[in-house]
């Protein structure tokens, strides 16, 4: 059986490997929260301020005797679907925007620069809670506003790769050929462009999970969703008695986040390898 | 030259780059021909505008002046659409076999492009049709499966020629194609392009530096400097007896030619930037023998000897 090259090249690295198998560990807890955690995260089950390992209460318990738990593994649920569609939809218009502005150049090209660089000047974080704080707090607000913010570094990543392989020889013969400027963008451009376009998506889902995280907070997140920011924030008033209320959601944020950058960076090595070309 | 019998004629081509330093005079009022089986070799420096001329022909650079005549049809100022039909009658092989061909596309996709786009052939009947093409240019049709990382450069090149001609073009417009090559493989390159020309009655306009594999490969040769045509005749007119200073000094370049050191002339510095052109003819800041008419006048070309023409006020 053949691997094929670029997996052969991320197996070859143990940072990415860690980082993967920490990612799949957090997928399938969040994947398996209503059978490990049945009950409501939200429900009072025991009392409060127990310290980690404090019996049925792995973790312990928060001010109101909610199981700490629970809500991380139904917090992992939100952080991780936040993560993947913010990256997906940015992935969506970066590439829409990109390989327009980038493909066409001209005047398709400066307008697109222009917004992009309008969205680009913006402070990403107070734009976002701006955004948020307009909407109803809810997933959607939330997914709504981080895109918002965050569309515009791609689409000009996407843009500067397309832009690049459009004057590639093979993309140059593709339209002597006869090919139309779809089958041209869609078949020979976008393929090549695609281990940056993954790279960048992949950071973008740890992006979107610490947004989330920080806006949930500030209290601007869904109030009816148990998530990681939200209990960083429930615990605030008392981590000088009880750290762990704050301190476990913050490690949980951290390890999700990292094992989502160990693994973007391990993509980017398998699959952009700078001392490329040959086999 | 009423160009009734030409597959291409040109006419006064002008392309412009436009850089932040100014309009560049890439191809600057071209007037050529090209007859049906004939290949017409064009020499020249780097950065004559060889290259963009070629571009140009071909509509992957819209020309900003002047006529394109190909097969009787005028293909300057028509859109991509309109130039698709046009496009399966010329082909083009660019110059580095590296660059040419998308890396992740097998070299059945790669040579199944051309027939798709235009339709030829049933979806199954393509592949056999792709794997004659790989056996007509010398690989095995069992390649159709691997991919462009795995050839060699000869063996690219020789894909991106059967990619040119799978539509059976008239013309193949030869952009520095074999001089990527190392020396032992252009020739097997330059002898391919030639039997495949007699096998299909293919015209080329074969673009390159290198005047030894021109000389070889052509039936008429065309020097360009500085986006003009100075000098265009038949291959052995040329050769024997050139007749403007800057052909004579590009010539007189190559060993074996131009006999003995006293003969040899050594152009004087490089080439005028582009953006900037010299008044009068091009060439005159070079010239060994350049007059006061030749810093004012820009010369016409002036037919010297039968189909042999030179922009030169001083050629006889």
């Amino acid at each position: 059986m053949r691997m094929p090259p670029a997996l052969r090249r991320f197996l070859r690295q143990p940072a990415a490997v860690a980082g993967a198998l920490l990612l799949l560990a957090v997928i399938a807890l969040a994947a398996s929260a209503d059978i490990l955690y049945p009950e409501d995260p939200f429900e009072i089950v025991g009392r409060p301020y127990l310290p980690p390992f404090s019996g049925e209460f792995l973790l312990g318990t928060d001010t109101l005797g909610r199981d700490l738990a629970s809500g991380i593994v139904h917090g992992a649920r939100v952080s991780l679907l936040i993560g993947a569609l913010a990256a997906l939809v940015v992935t969506a218009i970066g590439v829409l925007v990109g390989g327009a502005a980038g493909y066409l150049g001209g005047k398709v090209d400066a307008l697109l620069m222009r917004l992009t660089e309008l969205f680009q000047t913006i402070p990403s974080f107070l734009f976002a809670i701006v955004l948020v704080a307009i909407m109803e707090p809810s997933l959607e607000a939330l997914l709504i506003a981080i895109v918002v913010v965050s569309w515009a570094p791609l689409a000009r990543l996407v843009r500067a790769e397309v832009a690049g392989l459009r004057s590639r020889d093979y993309v140059q013969s593709a339209i002597a050929i006869g090919m139309g400027d779809a089958g041209v963008l869609v078949r020979q451009v976008l393929p090549n462009a695609l281990p940056a376009i993954l790279v960048a998506a992949s950071v973008m889902v740890a992006t979107a999970i610490l947004f989330e995280s920080g806006l949930s907070f500030l209290g601007l997140g869904d109030p009816n969703v148990m998530s990681w920011g939200l209990m960083i924030g429930a615990g605030r008033s008392a981590i000088r008695t009880a750290w762990w209320m704050s301190g476990i959601p913050g490690i949980a944020i951290l390890l999700t986040v990292l094992s989502i950058n160990l693994v973007g960076d391990g993509l980017n090595e398998a699959l952009n390898p700078r001392a490329a070309g040959a086999a | 030259m009423s160009g009734t019998e030409q597959l291409l004629t040109v006419r006064g081509l002008r392309k412009y780059h436009r850089t932040a330093a100014g309009r560049v005079h890439a191809v600057d009022g071209v007037d050529l021909d090209i007859a049906p089986g004939e290949v017409l070799g064009l020499v020249g420096e780097s950065g004559c505008g060889k290259s963009t001329l070629g571009r140009t022909l071909n509509g992957l650079d819209a020309a900003e002046e002047g006529s394109i005549r190909f097969q009787g049809a005028e293909l300057v100022g028509l859109g991509r659409r309109a130039l698709r039909p046009h496009r399966r009658e010329m082909q083009m092989v660019f110059q580095d076999p590296f660059g040419s061909l998308n890396p992740r596309d097998s070299i059945g996709t790669i040579l199944q492009d051309p027939l798709r786009v235009h339709a030829v052939g049933r979806r199954g009947e393509r592949r056999s049709m792709a794997a004659a093409l790989l056996e007509r240019v010398g690989l095995r049709a069992a390649d159709l499966d691997r991919y462009p990382h795995e050839f060699s450069g000869g063996q690219r090149q020789r894909i991106s020629i059967a990619r040119a001609i799978a539509l059976r073009p008239r013309l193949v417009i030869c952009d520095e194609a074999v001089s990527a090559l190392d020396v032992s493989i252009q020739a097997q390159i330059v002898n391919l392009l030639r039997s495949l020309q007699q096998e299909f009655g293919l015209s080329y306009l074969f673009i390159s530096h290198d005047l030894a594999v021109v000389g070889y490969l052509s039936d008429r040769i065309a020097v360009m400097y500085l986006g003009k045509i100075v000098e265009i005749g038949p291959k052995a007119s040329l050769l024997e007896r050139p007749r403007h200073p800057y052909t004579r000094a590009l010539f007189s370049a190559l060993p074996g030619r131009g006999g003995g050191r006293a003969e040899r002339q050594a152009l004087r510095g490089e080439p005028p930037s582009p953006l900037d052109p010299p008044q009068g003819c091009r060439f005159h800041p070079r010239c060994p023998m350049a007059v006061e008419r030749c810093r004012v006048e820009p010369p016409a070309p002036r037919e010297l000897a039968p189909g042999h023409a030179a922009a030169c006020h001083l050629a006889a």
